[in-house]
């Protein structure tokens, strides 16, 4: 609900409860993602891996410290990853567009960076590098993205802009499903992967990669927050104040491509994530960027983990896709906050 | 001592010569009022001297600063502008709004410009739940927030009541005096008379008159621009012009 007014102190008050929300979340839904499973494990195991790990004490060897480090930590730690880059990415979009409609799925930022993943995978010789595909998919990203910037020139930035970003996105997923099913490899991820997403295959080494593009991606929209509040006002008003709002637009919209397109490199397309986590968030502690690209991180963190804890244990040995979970329960939500809310659109 | 320089002006929309050979020399503690009928080049005159349009011929100084050729960072420390409309969908509070800028206005200077625009109550309000003469007082406190040496404001009082003009065109006296130059635009003929310094009257383009109150709002020369019969007398308060609208033949 967006509050007419706000008593003194209000929005602070706010700020805290939801720092401290989303904390407690990110540690119950880590450790949740480390205990579910087929395997067995207990919270004494994870910190019995957590110790050997820090050289505290010696492995003990067994089996559920190798789930737990090799596979159960990679996937809760990029699945903490993507979500916060997805989030980011969704507020900064929020903000450069001033409509928060925008969202990197939403505006086919995601579904292009995927082209691009399998373009870097195109170049890679099997069990090679990692970061061809990881790069491909950043530079797919940063490319769409100024291509919805230099469209959002000519069509405003309004629902005519997110049909757009919906047509391309639609097609960009049309041309990966023509790819997967043309180059038939076992080392291309399924339709279902690009479409909905999955943190099944997650490793250390493409964690590393992934990591590495995101914090730069978030870096780059969190040191201009301040901008980001200011051009709130229209971009003339903003000029008027000082602003260069091509520059900003152009360093944050880098840093969503580069961020969103490393997110797909991870996890494939995982929808509402960008779209929802900054709008509760942004009904909850007021329109401020300083707080909101940060909350829209440890949000988009808790969600991914959280909607992957249930999608590998709900139906196990079953996987539900994770995206289709972010999907069934995301897309409510977000029909709920437009009721609330009413206009969101310039 | 700043001065705003506009110096044989043209602008070029189009086919259309929206401004053709403006002049204009405002020193600061001044309010100058430019005035006009619908489509007289208002706006756009203003646009131009806040650095918005590049004109096609001549040039607007503010200080030693030529406004083409300033940087956008350098330009919002000479002028602030508030535009006619107001921005949709803020879910900012006002007292946010305006203190965020280049920098951050200082607590003091943003409560002096929230009490002169009559708008301290509203600050804690988020501003898009506002009426749009609220709006309109704090898009004015945020432009008199920045300190800048020019102040442009178009139709800064076009949604206030006769209470809240005269409480707004006092403020912009205010800062005026403070050494800054307020440029307005204004429809209200009678508002323009009674506080500004100078008026500068356009039609389509170009200057039909430019001067003190008294000189401009003549009524041969108002009822020729505007097309509508006009007379004038003098303000028995004020003092000064008072224009009356005649019923047309």
């Amino acid at each position: 609900m967006i509050h007419a007014e706000l008593q003194p102190g209000d929005e602070q008050r706010r700020r805290r409860i939801a720092l401290g929300a989303l904390l407690a979340g990110i540690a119950a839904t880590g450790m949740a993602g480390m205990l579910a499973g087929a395997a067995d494990v207990t919270a004494a195991d994870v910190w019995a891996m957590i110790e050997s790990r820090l050289g505290a004490a010696t492995s003990t060897g067994d089996l559920s410290e190798s789930i737990l480090w090799s596979i159960r930590l990679p996937r809760v730690l990029t699945g903490a990853v993507v979500g916060s880059a997805l989030g980011v990415a969704g507020c900064a979009l929020q903000g450069v567009f001033r409509n928060q409609m925008a969202a990197p799925q939403l505006l086919g930022i995601s579904a292009t960076a995927g082209l691009g993943a399998v373009a870097g995978l195109a170049v890679t010789s099997a069990g090679g590098s990692v970061w061809p595909t990881t790069l491909g998919a950043a530079i797919a990203g940063v490319v769409a993205a100024g291509a919805i910037r230099r469209l959002a020139d000519r069509i405003g930035e309004g629902s005519q802009l997110m049909l757009a970003g919906l047509a391309i996105g639609l097609s960009a997923l049309a041309w990966l499903g023509a790819v997967v099913l043309v180059w038939d490899s076992p080392r291309v991820p399924t339709f279902t992967f690009w479409v909905f997403g999955s943190l099944a295959g997650s490793t250390w080494n493409a964690l590393v990669a992934g990591t590495t593009l995101i914090a730069i991606g978030i870096g780059l929209a969190v040191v201009r927050a301040n901008q980001l509040d200011v051009m709130a006002l229209g971009l003339d008003a903003a000029r008027h104040s000082g602003i260069a709002t091509d520059s900003v637009e152009r360093q944050v919209l880098l840093g969503v491509g580069a961020a969103t397109g490393a997110s797909v490199a991870l996890a494939g397309v995982i929808g509402f994530v960008g779209l929802v986590v900054p709008l509760l968030l942004r009904s909850f502690v007021g329109p401020a960027h300083r707080w909101l690209i940060p909350l829209s991180a440890l949000g988009g963190a808790v969600a991914v983990v959280a909607a992957d804890t249930i999608a590998r244990t709900a139906a196990a040995p079953a996987e539900i896709p994770v995206g289709l979970l972010t999907a069934a329960f995301g897309g409510p939500i977000f029909v709920w906050l437009a009721v609330r809310t009413g206009r969101w659109t310039p | 001592m700043t001065s705003i320089i506009v110096d044989d002006l043209s602008v070029r929309l189009g086919d259309a010569l929206v401004l053709d050979g403006v002049n204009l020399n405002a020193p600061d503690r001044h309010i100058v009022g430019i005035v006009g009928p619908n489509g007289s080049g208002k706006t756009t005159l203003l646009r131009v001297m806040a650095g918005d349009i590049r004109p096609d011929g001549g040039s607007v100084t503010i200080g030693r600063s030529k406004v083409s050729e300033t940087t956008i960072r350098r330009l919002a420390e000479l002028r602030s502008f508030l535009g006619a409309e107001q921005p949709q969908n803020v879910l900012f509070p006002v007292r946010d709004l305006v203190t965020i800028g280049r920098h951050r206005v200082p607590a003091g200077a943003a409560s002096a410009v929230l009490d002169a625009t009559d708008t301290t109550h509203l600050e804690h309000r988020v501003f898009s739940s506002l009426s749009s003469g609220e709006q309109q007082r704090v898009g004015i406190a945020r432009a008199l927030a920045q300190r800048a040496a020019v102040v442009l404001l178009d139709e800064p009082t076009s949604a206030l009541d006769i209470g809240h003009q005269e409480m707004v065109m006092g403020a912009l006296r205010s800062h005026a005096d403070d050494g800054h130059i307020v440029v307005a635009a204004i429809h209200d003929l009678n508002l323009a008379a009674a506080h500004a310094d100078w008026l500068v009257l356009l039609d389509r383009g170009r200057i039909a008159a430019s001067g003190s109150p008294d000189i401009v709002l003549e009524a041969k020369l108002l009822s020729d621009v505007y097309r509508q019969p006009v007379n004038v007398v003098r303000h028995p308060h004020r003092g000064c012009p008072l224009v009356l609208t005649l019923q047309r033949a």
